[in-house]
């Protein structure tokens, strides 16, 4: 399937495809962020 | 409420109103009315797609099932960034470029005139309810707050939203949400900091995390592979995926919104937009919740927070009982705070810390326990589950909220609530009228003619609304209730789209009945299986794909 058929640059992003590849990494962060704080951020004395 | 806070909320709805019908005065037609000529930019369509997901239910729902569970709601909303790309790329250009009113006028295009129809239909169904539920969930703040009937608030927040969607349409229901939305997020900020300022001496941002850490109430994520669990990890990626493809994609609400841009770019931008604000939202209206939680180690809470359960069953013969629970959760509570405050004296030193942690777990295991016990009262006598949970942002915002502030966020409550319920009302009526009336009964009166049962229609589905609204109290959680309204419609729905998408060879008659076959699976695996409603979304749209496709393999005249 064709990606992009809006060619030239969406503000910073060079492309569709680098835009979309950056919402698909900050998703993936936002999950990585939110299991360390769920570790980080348990101070529970219960095993 | 204060005169102050009285002005602050006159001023809001005034404001709001002259601000919609002013930025509406341009529209021209049926076009005008549903798409805004079609001259949105981007960033007010981000807002608005963004105000029509976040009703009042998120605002008073979620921070009170933060303060009964923590975090652990925001995995639900994990998917949305992976969703939003998948409707960019496949779902938002075929919809632009279909030049439709409604994304079940693309069915037609695609099948038939019978798929249009059915899809339409369970729309009109399912979101009609829903608009009604929307309605209810500020009435039960100002029931509290204002001591209003909750029927004169109701009516009250439907006709002042239905006279601007019905004057100014999808222009005025866009811009509106614009300003109701930077109002929530004004609100969440004035919320967390009176959180801060109503904390104890001493207490502060360090101490209120480590508090809310030692009951894990900031755990956001639970990697456990439970499909009864709605609320884990696994559950929220592949259920919610499925549940934003169907909700952004499918659901004419939302798919109005980016049909209303200027270009595909603009409406691709509006949901890359909210990819990227709506998770860092969520967190912060849960900390809310957290907070609360927090807050009220240090301020005797309520057994019950709702007014209304507690009066119940003082005047019943479970009074006594009831009593018993409430000196007993008083004691505790007392225990707790003399705990919690000895514990932020002494942990930096280290002594008896752990033995501390223990005993303030232990009484918020008590008091956990007593407020089940006490809701199981509240529903054995009112023979209803209690709805409790929506109760708790409400009464620390009567009772701890300074003047002025508490004007302004119950402006925000309101806003939140007409935000969505402008949406519903306009994307229910666009679809009445382009996919039921224009097609079916008058194909070929003027746009004048359109236009004015455009606002007709939207007239009727305030009131339609305002109907489900009056009994929407039955419910439990409201937030739950809504999802679990659409996730009985929202998957097979998605099958549909998909089969349009991606099976050239499907037909209308394989998409309809793969679509009864689709909702008949998930009410048999509800009935049936204790899998988390999340799921129903992944069942409904698969079922919906193989029989759609397995009718369309059927011999001719078979099916």
């Amino acid at each position: 399937m064709k990606v992009d058929d809006d060619q030239g640059r969406i503000g910073v992003f060079p492309s569709w495809r680098s835009m979309y590849w950056t919402v698909l990494v900050y998703g993936l962060v936002v999950i990585a962020v939110l299991t360390i704080l769920s570790r980080v951020l348990s101070f529970g004395a219960a095993p | 409420m204060t005169p102050i806070d009285w002005a602050l909320f006159v001023l809001y709805f005034v404001g709001v109103l002259s601000f919609a019908l002013y930025q509406s005065r341009k529209n021209e037609g049926v076009e005008g009315f549903f798409l805004g000529n079609r001259r949105m930019p981007w960033w007010a369509i981000g807002l608005s797609v963004m105000a029509t997901q976040a009703s009042a239910i998120t605002f008073i729902g979620t921070t009170g099932q933060a303060f009964d569970d923590g975090m652990e709601f925001v995995q639900f909303y994990l998917a949305l960034p992976f969703s939003m790309v998948v409707l960019c790329i496949v779902f938002i250009p075929l919809f632009y470029r279909a030049k439709v009113f409604t994304a079940y006028e693309y069915l037609e295009q695609r099948f038939d005139s019978k798929t249009r129809a059915l899809t339409g239909f369970l729309f009109l169904v399912s979101r009609g309810m829903g608009a009604g539920i929307i309605l209810y969930a500020p009435a039960i703040v100002l029931s509290v707050i204002l001591g209003w009937d909750e029927r004169l608030t109701i009516m009250v927040m439907a006709i002042i939203t239905v006279f601007y969607t019905m004057a100014g349409g999808i222009t005025a229901v866009i811009w509106t949400d614009v300003v109701q939305m930077l109002m929530v997020f004004g609100g969440i900020a004035v919320a967390l900091f009176a959180l801060f300022s109503n904390l104890p001496d001493g207490v502060g941002l360090a101490e209120a995390v480590y508090v809310g850490g030692i009951q894990d109430m900031w755990r956001s994520v639970d990697l456990s592979w439970d499909p009864t669990n709605t609320y884990t990890l696994w559950s929220g990626l592949l259920g919610g995926f499925f549940l934003f493809l169907a909700y952004f994609g499918t659901d004419q609400s939302q798919v109005q919104r980016y049909l209303t841009a200027t270009s595909l770019k603009d409406s691709r931008l509006s949901l890359i937009f909210n990819a990227f604000l709506k998770v860092p939202m969520q967190v912060l209206i849960l900390s809310i919740g957290v907070l609360l939680f927090v807050f009220y180690h240090f301020e005797e809470p309520p057994l019950v927070f709702s007014p209304a359960e507690v009066a119940a069953v003082e005047e019943s013969e479970r009074a006594a009982e009831f009593r018993a629970l409430e000196e007993e959760k008083s004691e505790v509570h007392s225990l707790r705070r003399a705990a919690t405050l000895e514990l932020l004296e002494d942990r930096n030193s280290g002594l008896g810390v752990l033995d501390r942690q223990r005993m303030i777990e232990g009484y918020d295991s008590q008091l956990r326990e007593l407020r089940v016990d006490a809701k199981e009262i509240v529903s054995e006598v009112r023979g209803t589950s209690s709805n409790d949970v929506n109760y708790v942002f409400p009464t620390y915002i009567i009772n701890f909220i300074p003047t002025g502030l508490l004007g302004l966020l119950i402006a925000v409550i309101f806003a939140a609530a007409m935000s969505s319920l402008d949406s519903e009302i306009t994307a229910l009526s666009s679809a009445t009228v382009m996919d039921f009336y224009r097609r079916w009964f008058r194909p070929d009166a003027s746009d004048g003619h359109y236009l004015f049962v455009s606002r007709l229609t939207t007239l009727f589905w305030g009131l339609f609304a305002f109907g489900v609204a009056l009994y929407a109290g039955q419910l439990g959680s409201l937030i739950e209730a809504v999802n679990q309204i659409g996730s009985f419609f929202y998957g097979s729905l998605l099958g549909v789209f998909l089969l349009a998408f991606f099976v050239p060879k499907s037909t209308g008659t394989g998409a309809s009945v793969g679509l009864l076959v689709g909702m008949a699976s998930v009410f048999l695996v509800s009935i049936t299986t204790d899998v988390s409603w999340l799921y129903y979304n992944v069942v409904g749209a698969v079922v919906v794909v193989v029989v759609g496709m397995v009718v369309n393999r059927a011999p001719e005249g078979r099916v």
